[in-house]
């Protein structure tokens, strides 16, 4: 069982608020999610390089492109001022 | 008008009708709505249908036909799109809270192409939320049923689309495969679905769970059905820079055919039906004068673990975009930590959040070398392991799942135990190899689906070899 403590942390750190009863369903479900992928362990695979041998994507080239629908995209924004994106602070003590 | 049942015709025969002016496409769209109308509030397939513009889009084919215009083959054919592929102007929610409301701006490729075609949008398909489940019971709006018997689950995540074509309420589908959700939730509901090259087909407008597995893919009723859509949405894409062209060249006669079959079919987790129609195709694939060549993949004992380490891990980063700031739901708060946290605790439903932790824990300092790295090597050696079996062999095949559809709330609860659903379609995600499901054959009135993995860009092979196989007996 992974502590529910450490679940807390991670949770903090993915943004997620979670109950308690959700705290304690997820320590239970992921340790025997790792219990089973634990298997890897066996593996021996010392000599593997990780490093990505395949062929490398061609990136395309970094310009600009119009697209006519970009009002469409604003549209959707939860909240606006103006035709501004509004987000909270960023910084917690400018609150207020 | 044709007096046979419109909603059962494959695509070619529709096609040819069609043409042959034995029904109209209004009359076809009619027919597939027909159906959505009478089954889809017990199926549970559809998560919105598309009435008046299929409707209007059959009639401008329809003027098409009648003015002799010569037109694409997929001219006139409903198709059911699952809802984690972007249809401009249509909410895609990919069965999450978080997208409830969210509709897209822009065709995926897939869809651009298909338009050209002529083909019918008829509706958008349930799913698992992101596309993260083999039963669709983890959509945030519905369960979908399995057609062929309403107590059990279609498989997933595509479950949706699967149910769709099964139940005539559309000619063909798209799915996403991201560790075998075509092909798994097509053996659950007696059709083909082909999981491509990765790389194949345009991932542009997919909503990306895990990026380096994802590929969509169709689901239809007979190969070369499926052979006809893969045609028309494969291709390179400037606005999907993994995707590329291939090509291959091989034989297709079954006399001459190198058939290898992994040891682990007949193991640890098969059920005995399944063993028993692998039996019965290979017996078939014998009569016919195919070799048989039994495989030691020992790479596949690990396939399942590896596959949820590195899915999740990328899942984790994917599904950070989803912040509650420039589109989707949003629980907005004072402050912007307390702004995503709330958007993605009631945006995201259990199973999205499983993987996102677990994801992060295999990623993060002191794990990352036990779990994520090491996957990663395992990935690799699994790769080698199925070029090397390509090379001995033409194609591998296996049953496409462990099991029969098992009934709903069965495995809900347990996750490994619903992640075991994957264990012999997940190694094609891993190594990228394109693999096809087709329906050989019933258990009772139960579909049963085998697989067949070939080597890139080997699609029209497979399918080729898959349209003898199916429905053996």
């Amino acid at each position: 069982m992974i502590k529910p403590s450490d679940i807390k942390q991670l949770a903090r750190l993915v943004h997620l608020d979670l109950t308690s009863s959700e705290i304690e369903r997820l320590s239970q479900d992921e340790a025997e999610v790792l219990n089973y992928v634990d298997r890897l362990k066996q593996m021996n695979l010392e000599q593997i390089s990780i490093k990505d041998d395949r062929p490398q994507i061609k990136l395309r080239e970094d310009r600009p492109v119009r697209f006519d629908r970009a009002g469409e995209l604003i549209a959707s924004f939860p909240q606006t001022e103006g035709r501004f994106l509004k987000v909270p602070f960023v910084f917690e003590d400018q609150d207020g | 008008m044709d007096n046979r049942d419109l909603t059962q015709l494959s695509i070619i025969e529709a096609s040819q009708g069609l043409r042959a002016g034995d029904f109209s496409a209004r009359q076809l769209t009619e027919a597939c709505l027909g159906n959505i109308n009478q089954k889809d509030q017990e199926l549970g397939s559809f998560l919105s249908v598309f009435k008046d513009e299929a409707l209007d889009q059959a009639q401008l084919i329809d003027r098409s036909l009648s003015s002799r215009k010569e037109l694409p083959p997929l001219a006139g054919i409903p198709i059911a799109i699952k809802d984690n592929i972007l249809i401009h102007g249509h909410r895609c929610s990919s069965a999450s809270n978080i997208l409830k409301k969210y509709s897209a701006a822009y065709d995926a490729t897939v869809i651009q192409k298909l338009r050209q075609q002529g083909a019918i949008f008829i509706g958008k398909t349930n799913l698992d939320e992101f596309a993260m489940g083999s039963s669709t019971e983890n959509s945030a709006f519905q369960v979908t049923h399995n057609p062929h018997d309403l107590e059990r689950v279609p498989g997933g995540s595509s479950g949706g689309s699967a149910a769709a074509v099964a139940a005539g309420e559309a000619l063909a589908a798209l799915g996403s495969d991201t560790g075998g959700s075509i092909r798994q939730p097509a053996a659950f509901c007696g059709l083909v679905g082909l999981k491509p090259t990765y790389g194949a087909v345009s991932r542009y407008g997919l909503m990306a769970f895990a990026s380096s597995f994802d590929q969509i893919g169709p689901l239809t009723k007979t190969s070369q059905d499926s052979r006809l859509v893969f045609r028309s949405i494969r291709g390179q894409d400037p606005m999907d820079l993994t995707s590329r062209e291939g090509y291959f060249n091989k034989k297709t006669e079954i006399s001459k055919l190198r058939v290898g079959v992994p040891e682990q079919c007949f193991g640890e987790g098969i059920s005995s039906e399944m063993v028993k129609w692998t039996e019965k195709t290979i017996d078939y694939l014998k009569d016919q004068g195919a070799r048989i060549v039994s495989l030691d993949l020992s790479g596949l004992d690990y396939s399942l673990p590896v596959y949820y380490v590195v899915a999740t891990a990328e899942a984790s980063a994917n599904l950070a975009r989803y912040d509650g700031l420039r589109y989707g739901e949003a629980e907005t708060a004072k402050s912007l930590q307390e702004t995503y946290a709330r958007t993605r605790s009631q945006g995201f439903g259990m199973e999205v959040k499983r993987r996102i932790m677990l994801g992060s824990y295999t990623l993060s300092a002191g794990h990352y070398d036990a779990y994520y790295q090491q996957a990663q090597k395992a990935r690799k050696v699994i790769e080698a392991e199925f070029q090397k079996a390509l090379v001995e062999v033409d194609l591998i095949l296996t049953p496409t799942t462990p099991g029969l559809p098992f009934k709903i709330g069965d495995r809900i609860d347990n996750p490994v135990e619903m992640y075991l659903s994957d264990l012999l379609t997940v190694s094609a995600n891993l190594t990228g190899l394109p693999a096809v499901s087709i329906p050989v054959g019933r258990e009772g009135k139960l579909p049963v689906g085998m697989q067949l993995i070939g080597p890139s860009f080997s699609e029209d092979f497979l399918l080729q070899i898959g349209s003898h196989l199916e429905w053996l007996s």
